[in-house]
């Protein structure tokens, strides 16, 4: 059995610019760090069963891989030339569609217990590569890469997609005290309005001409953003959230709606210097960055809002962020002969 | 003699003010990152570095949560490789100088393990082997040398 354990993660600023219509043609950045809620995938070989068998929010047992429903393990299992013979299940403290990249974190734990379960170590930009191709390639998914890269390297990073389809991973190295003080003037809630990424980006990929001037101001901020983690400018890093935000709306029209302005408004009302809606748009998560003494009067108000919209799971999450990328906790498999 | 002694400081001040921060920055992250998966850490050296590697283990298992160990709950977990005379000789005797750390690394290396390697030249060959095996299992390596920075030792870590 091997159990592997990847992160979700929240974006500062910089999404859309990882999506090949705009890094083709200038490269895109994006700034985000992991945290502290996972995915975990779990792969059992069962030499005696000659099935495939995935668990999720469901169980699938089949006896040909092509009748299997979950499209991202198909296509994982086709790839790596596995048919039978293997169990696959996968956890996580989140549900499913929050907008902190949990499906990306799902694929990049999947390929990197995939090649362990053939006996092949992968480092952490070929694991992030190989579920890019996975989500992108191979399943047909219209997203970007961002998600995959900050699940598989883990920590605070500035991520750097190249018009050639490299990838530059750089981390932001912060003060620990400072990382501690940006982290206690975060505020994150989950608003329980769902929604797919693909949905939001399908339009957004088509406006990417429209919206090419902004998406590059937005890559353009990335390392402005970077200096003011770096120099713990917490009140300057609230006034970039709050304008990305603004420039990420004017993406797609099902980046925001109504209830999602009514959150984001009452927060910045109670005094948030900013803040944005995690993922792609449309729901998951509404992130604030504010004084630290005013984070009880935000959760009130927001609060206040979410149950005037019968936001029955709206929760605040508390988070912290971390270090550890994407890793194999735990491999008991040694069917394979061990290498060197 | 004074002359030589207060050189002999400057340089070393000299050196301490050189210090790579930004690598020292990322062996630091790959160190939390170690501890937030519960990861072993094993640290290794030729005569004095040795000592230092024995040094170091007794610092993270011991001295470095002594203050605020109540909110972390637990410690590091590192080993100085090989963890015991018997295994140097052993290895030393029956196989060659060469395998002596990384043969008990072999025994010991998990993917959730970091490796922090000590080599004042930065090119002994029993050092480079065990650096080998951690590379081959993707496991990250903090590689401390001196001299020159010109060496195997730093081509091969990650930090």
């Amino acid at each position: 059995m091997i159990v592997v354990r990847a992160p979700l993660r929240i974006s500062f600023v910089g999404g859309g610019t990882d999506l090949p219509g705009f890094y083709h043609r200038r490269p895109g950045r994006v700034i985000s760090t992991a945290i502290d809620k996972f995915v975990y995938v779990v792969v059992n070989r069962t030499p005696m069963i000659d099935k495939v068998v995935a668990r999720y929010s469901i169980t699938e047992s089949v006896d040909k891989l092509e009748d299997l429903k979950h499209t991202r393990i198909k296509a994982a299992l086709t790839h790596h030339g596995i048919d039978k013979g293997i169990e696959i299940s996968s956890f996580a403290s989140m549900p499913a569609k929050t907008g902190l990249g949990s499906s990306s974190s799902f694929s990049v734990a999947l390929i990197k217990a995939l090649n362990a379960f053939q006996g092949k170590k992968i480092d952490a930009g070929e694991a992030a590569e190989a579920a890019s191709h996975l989500e992108i390639n191979l399943v047909g998914e219209p997203i970007g890469k961002q998600d995959q890269y900050a699940a598989s390297f883990g920590g605070f990073n500035i991520i750097q997609f190249n018009p050639d389809e490299s990838v530059d991973v750089a981390p932001v190295l912060i003060d620990f005290k400072k990382k501690l003080l940006l982290q206690d003037s975060l505020l994150l809630f989950y608003t329980s309005l769902t929604r797919l990424a693909s949905s939001v980006l399908t339009e957004q990929k088509a406006n990417i001409d429209s919206k090419f001037q902004t998406l590059s101001e937005m890559a353009d901020s990335v390392p402005e953003f970077a200096e003011r983690v770096a120099h713990s400018d917490i009140r300057g890093l609230g006034a970039m959230l709050h304008q990305g935000w603004l420039k990420k709306k004017s993406l797609a029209s099902n980046v925001s709606n109504s209830t999602i302005d009514d959150l984001y408004n009452s927060g910045i009302d109670a005094g948030a210097w900013g803040g944005k809606i995690l993922g792609a748009g449309g729901g998951g998560c509404v992130m604030f960055i504010c004084p630290t003494d005013k984070k009880d009067q935000i959760r009130e108000s927001v609060k206040k809002v979410a149950s005037e919209k019968n936001l029955e799971e709206f929760r605040e999450i508390p988070i912290k962020f971390i270090q550890s990328g994407t890793e194999i906790l735990y491999n008991g498999d040694y069917f394979k002969a061990p290498i060197a | 003699m004074k002359e030589f002694i207060r050189n002999f400081s400057e340089k070393v001040q000299t050196s301490l003010k050189n210090l790579p921060e930004e690598e020292i920055a990322k062996a630091l992250n790959i160190l939390q990152a170690a501890y937030e998966r519960d990861g072993r850490i094993y640290i290794f050296g030729n005569g004095g570095s040795m000592a230092l590697a024995t040094h170091w283990v007794a610092d993270f298992n011991k001295t470095i949560f002594d203050s605020n160990l109540e909110e972390h709950t637990r410690r590091f977990q590192a080993i100085r490789l090989p963890s015991t005379e018997s295994e140097i000789t052993a290895w030393a005797n029956d196989i060659g100088y060469d395998m002596i750390f990384a043969g008990p690394l072999k025994n010991y290396i998990q993917d959730s393990d970091v490796v922090i390697a000590i080599s004042s030249s930065g090119n002994s060959t029993n050092i480079i082997k065990a650096v080998e095996l951690a590379k081959q299992h993707k496991v990250p390596v903090i590689g401390i040398s001196g001299f020159s920075p010109d060496n195997k030792l730093n081509q091969l870590s990650d930090a």
